[in-house]
């Protein structure tokens, strides 16, 4: 990401944290209207960590297919990126839970589902963890991420709609300008999610590059 | 608008800014890396080392 791209995102950001305070909200039926301002950070939060498993897959199957590692790179980061940004969705979401249902974790459905997607993709990162050759790793990696897109889908867009819930999934308490506004967050977490994407695929080029200079001394 | 929003409000731009800034600063350190380490690994496979 360009000088010119990473400023223009740290404006955008700057621009929508404001814009997400100032736009009006409903106040009818919510315990702290102010409160649920944090939709504006925890839905494109729990978007992105979606997406971010979506590519997972994809790129695991981009290894599959081409058996190239910089695809097994990609896959690993965009596995550390999307627990990264569950992890906001849910330290977000329970902050809206404590102020609108009154505690911060009740075992609705959408906690739930999202725990169990974070534990999924924790068994991933344990799994890469403790497979040391490098081929190796990356087939059974490649397989996980490829495998695990079908739970993930379900525990991400459906499970939580198949039982009654507290969280709003098919009316969602927002109109009109808010719609803007999230949609504008969401462009800039993606801005975020490919900046620190390239970054960390440079971190493990970085990594194996040295890795390599080792073995070659060692020879 | 309520105080305590304005508080946060400004609590928030005030960690995107940290990020920001630390997120700039990592990305310098890590393009940095990144040419030395080409660099030495374009030297090592020219000159293999005895």
């Amino acid at each position: 990401m360009g000088k010119g791209a990473r400023l223009f995102l740290g404006l955008w950001m700057a621009l929508l944290i404001v814009v997400s305070y100032r736009v009006p909200m409903m106040r009818e039926g919510f315990m702290d209207p102010e409160g649920y301002r944090i939709v504006f950070y925890h839905v494109p939060a729990a978007w992105t960590m979606g997406l971010a498993l979506l590519l997972a897959g994809i790129f695991g199957g981009l290894y599959l297919a081409t058996r190239k590692p910089r695809w097994d790179l990609h896959a690993a980061t965009a596995v550390e990126l999307g627990f990264l940004f569950g992890m906001v969705a849910t330290v977000t979401g329970s902050i809206f839970s404590r102020n609108q249902w009154g505690a911060f974790w009740n075992w609705d459905p959408r906690q739930t589902s999202i725990l169990a997607l974070l534990l999924l993709y924790l068994a991933y990162l344990a799994l890469r963890a403790s497979v040391e050759e490098e081929e190796r790793r990356a087939r059974f990696s490649a397989v996980y991420t490829l495998v695990a897109v079908v739970p993930m889908l379900f525990l991400f867009a459906f499970m939580p709609r198949m039982t009654p819930s507290l969280h709003p999934e098919k009316a969602p308490l927002i109109t009109g300008s808010q719609w803007l506004v999230l949609l504008g967050m969401w462009l800039g977490y993606l801005g975020l999610y490919a900046w620190l994407h390239r970054l960390r695929v440079t971190a493990f080029a970085c990594e194996a590059q040295v890795l390599s200079l080792r073995w070659q001394r060692e020879e | 608008m309520l105080e305590g929003t304005n508080v946060v409000l400004l609590a928030t731009l005030v960690v995107w800014i940290a990020l920001f800034v630390y997120l700039w600063q990592v990305d310098k350190r890590v393009s940095r890396l990144s040419r030395e380490v080409e660099t030495l690994h374009r030297g090592e496979r020219k000159e293999p080392h005895p």
